[in-house]
């Protein structure tokens, strides 16, 4: 199975002169989920046959080789590297971090909400490297990620922020969103519609009546309000239509000027 | 004797750790690259004590680590030596999770 550090676990097998049982545990030690020994052994081979010889940081080829194989930043131990690789050992920002990445929140928002749920700054380079190093949502399809949360500390509801999403994520993390009404109206609609088509695959019991017309009564109260708020946002734009024609109808230079309308 | 000073022992201080484990306070001492740990019933030992411990420190080559019952303190001692890594707070606390997650799931 691949590993969400998997830049992180080659700049390893190239730098840090460990086995790759030593790698591993040194994984397990920072609360990763452990790489499978195969798939390291993969990993290391793979460097080896395609590495430059020599091998050197002071050879042209060997930098291109290693900006290649996408782990240069933590070869060089550049700011933002080092930084994210600290993340590691920060739990509070850590947790936020990988939540909010796993819901597939853009790169500076996840930073913006750091700041705000843990008070503590850190720079969308940061956050990004981290991403790119240590938890790399691109690099695992679905079935893998849910794979590899499932022996992963909390696994279980950083799963859920996997396919829920960022407002979802925040939740989880404790932090309040103000949601679009009209949104979760659409949402709630759409999910009981479908849920309630589901149980037309159901064998037809008392079970699957009764949960077909909870389904049913859902779908119609979720559009009953849907209508409603749509009437008050059209009422609320006619009011605005009405106001805006008054007003065209003079010319307001003051707030003064505003009230003798 | 001793150049007339007497001979001064450290003592060995165990930290508490943060992380709760169902039926266990686990206690640790980081030395040099190894960390020791003492296991105490809290209440009770949960049961299987030895397997959990085990499997939650699967990663670990079998041997770097040690997992004894202690009958005279009604105790379990473990340890993780030859770390790659020197170990810090953070990383045993890591450790305990990995246990916490084996034994907390069963109960």
């Amino acid at each position: 199975m691949r590993h969400p550090s998997e830049y992180w676990l080659k700049y390893m097998l190239m730098f840090s002169d460990l086995s790759n049982v030593q790698i591993s545990e040194t994984a397990s030690m920072y609360g990763m989920v452990a790489p499978e020994a195969d798939y390291l052994s993969s990993l290391r081979e793979g460097l080896m046959e395609t590495r430059p010889s020599p091998f050197r940081m002071d050879f042209t080829p060997s930098r291109n080789w290693v900006r290649r194989q996408r782990f240069l930043s933590m070869a060089r131990a550049d700011e933002h590297a080092a930084n994210a690789r600290e993340l590691l050992g920060n739990v509070k920002c850590r947790r936020v971090v990988e939540t909010l990445l796993l819901a597939n929140m853009d790169i500076q928002a996840v930073s913006e909400f750091v700041l705000e749920i843990t008070g503590i700054s850190v720079h969308k380079k940061t956050v990004d490297l981290y991403r790119h190093y240590f938890w790399n949502r691109d690099l695992l399809s679905t079935r893998e990620w849910l794979d590899y949360l499932e022996e992963y500390d909390n696994g279980k509801i950083l799963a859920s922020c996997y396919s829920q999403g960022g407002e979802y994520a925040l939740w989880k993390l404790g932090h309040r969103v103000s949601l679009p009404k009209e949104e979760i109206l659409t949402s709630v609609f759409h999910e009981s519609a479908m849920r309630f088509f589901e149980t037309s695959q159901f064998d037809n019991t008392r079970d699957t009546a009764m949960t077909a017309k909870l389904w049913a009564e859902s779908l119609f109260k979720a559009n009953e309000e849907l209508e409603k708020s749509g009437d008050a946002v059209k009422q609320v734009l006619e009011n605005l239509k009405d106001i805006a024609i008054k007003l065209g109808k003079r010319d307001i230079t003051s707030i003064d000027d505003l009230g003798e309308t | 004797m001793f150049g007339g000073n007497g001979i001064g022992i450290q003592p060995v201080i165990f930290k508490e750790s943060s992380t709760k484990v169902d039926g266990i306070k686990f206690e640790y001492h980081i030395d040099g690259n190894r960390v020791q740990f003492h296991l105490w019933a809290n209440p009770k030992f949960p049961d299987e004590t030895a397997e959990k411990l085990s499997l939650g420190l699967k990663h670990f080559p079998q041997e770097t680590i040690v997992v004894d019952f202690v009958p005279e303190v009604d105790s379990w001692y473990v340890e993780v030596n030859s770390l790659a890594v020197s170990p810090t707070d953070s990383l045993v606390e890591s450790i305990i999770k990995k246990i916490a997650r084996v034994v907390n799931k069963d109960g």
